[in-house]
């Protein structure tokens, strides 16, 4: 038998008998953030317009798209493959700015150009903060010269995040970022050890170095036919009986708008509320606040 | 030394398939590498806190050395390793160069898929003594140099590993 057809008869047959519930201990609080990277594709751009839509519709509130600037060699690549124009991509990133917040989406590699090798990507432990801090700075300029309002939120490119990020961060006007989780298919070692050091717990919001606030990725939200899935994982994270912040993600390329709008309705029909990027902001003053770790 | 590890091969095949089946005894080693690569993370926070620049090659911070064309990659869950895949007529063994390792809760799920997949039944490492990733191997072979240091030239360092 087809492996994924099996999988899915026994999911369908054990979710009837159990079914995984949102804790009522706590309150559960989302917001969604895309992590926006192709969108040089017509048919990713159109797809994430539409679904962006469908989310305000359906929980009343705008989602958060981190954008990855013309400037990076990526997108570059994208829009010489999909025959795109600069002015088309900016054309497409103001209309996605109509129906969500924008912010920055930052992934980094030690030679930008050789960004496609996996040994020159910035992914983990080792990383150069001079390189990180001028492409940072070449993207912003690419985004103010071509008028499009960028945020000040961030969220990390292959899930890179370091402590020693959050300063240069907050000199360029960052308030908030999304890029830390504790799923161990996402996380990573460097700030996640960070976090667990400062009994930091899964979906807490945290004020970092008192400048920028941390909210939590708990899972990406797109796979999946059953919402079920979504909420057994997540509730394996939280670890605790206390009211939980946390960003859902997924990619323009990777979206599945059905089964996404069909997660969220069940999390909706469960109790959970929906933020957006400027109430998350609010947050800063009740956060817990902790500091830079030292060398 | 070559007969000697070829007789042992099959007993080493045993224990391929014993993490295949996620024993307790895998699941310990994951959480040392974990908390092993937590106190490794205050080093790299070290470098980049001294703005000391970090050649692209020190990447591979586990075992170094930079992977070539002709070498064997294999790349999954976020880590890659490399080396030198010697072919049998009955048997694969690979030798590792080296390993960028960015989630280290993967390394063994990486290993094993690299043993069922392509048919490998022994992996080589040589790694330093303080090395995280020597709970993943099961028969440790020691030189009478120990070296402490993250080694920059495996051929310098005598330590043999073997899975």
């Amino acid at each position: 038998m087809n492996k994924e057809i099996f999988i899915n008869l026994s999911k369908s047959a054990i979710y009837k008998l159990w079914k995984p519930k949102l804790s009522t201990k706590r309150k559960h609080h989302f917001a969604y953030i895309f992590h926006t990277e192709s969108l040089h594709n017509p048919k990713h751009f159109e797809m994430m317009l539409q679904f962006l839509q469908d989310y305000t519709q359906l929980t009343g509130k705008r989602a958060l798209a981190t954008l990855m600037s013309g400037a990076h060699p990526r997108i570059i690549a994208g829009m010489a493959e999909q025959k795109t124009s600069e002015l088309l991509l900016v054309d497409r990133m103001q209309q996605i700015g109509r129906f969500a917040d924008l912010g920055y989406h930052g992934h980094y590699a030690f030679v930008p150009e050789k960004f496609s090798d996996v040994t020159q990507q910035i992914k983990g432990v080792v990383f150069d903060l001079k390189k990180i801090e001028a492409q940072i700075e070449v993207e912003l300029t690419w985004f103010k010269r071509n008028e499009i309002s960028i945020g000040p939120y961030y969220s990390a490119g292959w899930w890179f995040q370091s402590p020693w990020l959050y300063p240069v961060l907050a000199k360029k006007g960052f308030q908030l970022d999304a890029s830390i989780s504790y799923s161990p298919w996402l996380r990573q070692i460097n700030s996640y050890a960070w976090f667990k050091k400062n009994n930091i717990k899964s979906g807490e919001p945290v004020l970092i170095d008192g400048s920028i606030l941390n909210i939590q990725n708990i899972l990406g939200c797109h796979n999946t036919k059953y919402p079920d899935d979504f909420i057994r994982n997540a509730n394996a994270l939280w670890d605790h009986s206390e009211d939980v912040y946390n960003f859902m993600h997924s990619h323009d390329f990777d979206l599945h708008p059905e089964y996404t709008l069909n997660t969220l309705s069940s999390l909706k029909k469960q109790g959970a509320k929906f933020l957006d990027v400027k109430e998350l902001l609010l947050l800063k003053e009740k956060a817990k606040s902790i500091d830079l770790p030292t060398p | 030394m070559k007969s000697a590890t070829f007789s042992k091969t099959f007993y080493f095949r045993g224990n391929a398939i014993q993490i295949a089946s996620g024993t307790n005894s895998t699941n310990n080693s994951l959480k040392k590498i974990e908390m092993a690569h937590a106190s490794l993370n205050t080093i790299s926070g070290f470098f980049a806190k001294n703005e000391k620049m970090i050649d692209p090659n020190s990447t591979i911070f586990a075992f170094e050395e930079a992977p070539t064309s002709k070498q064997f990659k294999f790349e999954c869950m976020g880590n890659m390793v490399w080396g030198d895949l010697s072919r049998g007529a009955m048997f694969k063994i690979l030798t590792l160069r080296g390993a960028l390792i960015h989630k280290p809760h993967f390394i063994s799920y990486l290993l094993r898929k690299l043993l069922l997949q392509h048919g490998i039944i022994r992996i080589e490492a040589t790694l330093p003594q303080a090395s995280p990733f020597l709970s993943l191997f099961s028969t440790i072979k020691k030189a009478d140099a120990i070296q402490l240091e993250v080694p920059h030239n495996l051929s310098t360092y005598p330590l043999h590993f073997y899975l």
